[in-house]
């Protein structure tokens, strides 16, 4: 890249570092200072009352937590001070010598003005014989909290199960930093762009077999036979499935198809899946609405399954049809309806029968 | 004494200034600051460049050791 380039990204990166980042995490010392001084101005009044009452005991719990708040205070303004008077000043000749430090660690690299995004191409990445490819980091030139460091693969040999893991500590191409999160979160604060690319792809070159997304022993070949993950049998990846529930990774014969509840688009397998006795429609442990059969103690949709309106026993539609009261509109089982009239329910009937009481009275 | 900046990225990636004696090396420095851990695990550059285990540091050198093995998670 030309000088006049670079000149032109450091002024723009030096623009963007202390309006951005610096001032944000002043704000928030600030602010944490603001809640430290409301707390000790608390203990104050709790100290001020153990002293009036000569609780010796709780005086001296209180001056306790009224030290600890004091140090966290000194921290904040140490904080503040390192913001104020950094030892790492970022200038416009410090991002300059940056952006050369990273041509020469790295070679070629781009700026994304828009994305505010330094990006380089890394070395073909190699771990325990899996060839992962070259990959593409993109470097937020502001760490707000909000940024991610993506890290794209150029010719991705993604692991079999999931084709969104590129690298054992990237999904969906971000980079799961673990021990160097806040080594690299620093670096990019203090404007140290070519250190924060060196942690990435040292990263990125070191597996770590505790805490992969999957396993480099899992990683495969997209062609390979893998195994369910509920019966054990080999199958190929496109005859694979995800379950939504328990999240694992199923054959078509253990998978159980899409929960029928509406909006709910969950995959579910055998293990996890709840299904209505009688239609045979489907729904997933969110949305596990089904009722059971007071008679015959299987579990049925709302479609295949009523409730009687007086006694609130439920009954599926094979067991028993409920009647409907001709003089309520009420659902009615066969316990609940009138002796001597099936088309009335045992409430109306004793209404009626006191009604008739009432006439003859008069 | 010289002053020279030291930023260590094991860890935390903590920047600070550090005195040293006149001709104390790049290899002495590291061995100082790091104690008993293996070089060879970090990359060391002086001045954003790669340097010799014997180079003399000078006044106001920016000292930056980087972990070569650094695990990631999920």
């Amino acid at each position: 890249m030309d000088i006049r380039q670079k000149v032109r990204i450091a002024k723009f990166i030096l623009k963007q570092i202390p309006c951005e980042a610096l001032c944000d995490d002043f704000i928030t010392h600030v602010g944490n200072i603001a809640d430290d001084t409301q707390r000790l101005s608390n203990l104050n009044f709790h100290r001020r009352f153990c002293i009036q009452h000569d609780f010796a005991f709780a005086t001296n719990h209180v001056n306790q937590l009224i030290e600890s708040v004091l140090s966290v205070v000194a921290a904040e303004i140490d904080s503040i001070r390192q913001i104020v008077n950094p030892p790492v000043s970022t200038t416009f000749k410090d991002i300059l010598a940056e952006l050369n430090a990273i041509e020469a660690d790295f070679g070629k690299w781009q700026f994304d003005f828009q994305e505010k995004y330094l990006v380089i191409t890394t070395d073909e990445i190699t771990l325990e014989n899996i060839d992962l490819g070259e990959f593409d980091i993109y470097l937020p030139i502001v760490a707000d909290g909000h940024n991610k460091i993506k890290a794209i693969a150029r010719d991705p040999n993604p692991a079999a199960s999931n084709s969104d893991v590129t690298h054992p500590h990237v999904n969906k191409d971000i980079i799961c930093l673990g021990d160097g999160k806040t080594a690299v979160w620093n670096s990019i604060k203090d404007g140290r762009f070519s250190d924060a690319f060196q942690l990435c792809v040292n990263i990125l070159n070191t597996y770590s077999p505790s805490s992969p997304y999957i396993k480099l022993e899992e990683w495969g070949d997209s062609n390979d036979m893998i195994s369910c993950q509920n019966c054990d049998e080999e199958c190929n990846e496109e005859e694979m499935c995800n379950c939504d529930t328990c999240r694992n990774y199923v054959c078509e014969n253990c998978y159980a198809g899409r929960c029928s509840h509406r909006n709910c688009y969950n995959d579910m397998c055998i293990s996890c899946v709840t299904m209505c006795y009688h239609c045979g429609e489907r729904f997933c442990s969110e949305h596990d609405d089904l009722t059971k059969c007071d008679k015959c103690e299987e579990k049925f949709c709302k479609d295949c399954i009523s409730s009687c309106d007086i006694c609130d026993e439920s009954y599926c539609h094979q067991c028993q049809a409920l009647g409907e009261c001709k003089e309520c509109n009420d659902k009615f089982c066969e316990d609940c309806a009138k002796e001597d009239d099936s088309e009335v329910c045992k409430e109306c009937s004793v209404e009626t029968e006191e009604e008739i009481s009432d006439e003859v009275k008069v | 004494m010289a002053k020279v900046l030291f930023i260590n990225n094991d860890g935390g990636g903590f920047a600070q200034y550090v005195e040293i004696q006149p001709k104390t090396t790049v290899e002495q420095f590291f061995k100082d600051q790091m104690g008993e851990v293996n070089p060879s695990d970090y990359l060391i550059k002086v001045n954003r460049e790669p340097v010799a285990a014997n180079q003399v540091l000078k006044d106001k050198d920016r000292i930056t050791v980087v972990p070569v093995k650094i695990e990631g998670a999920r």
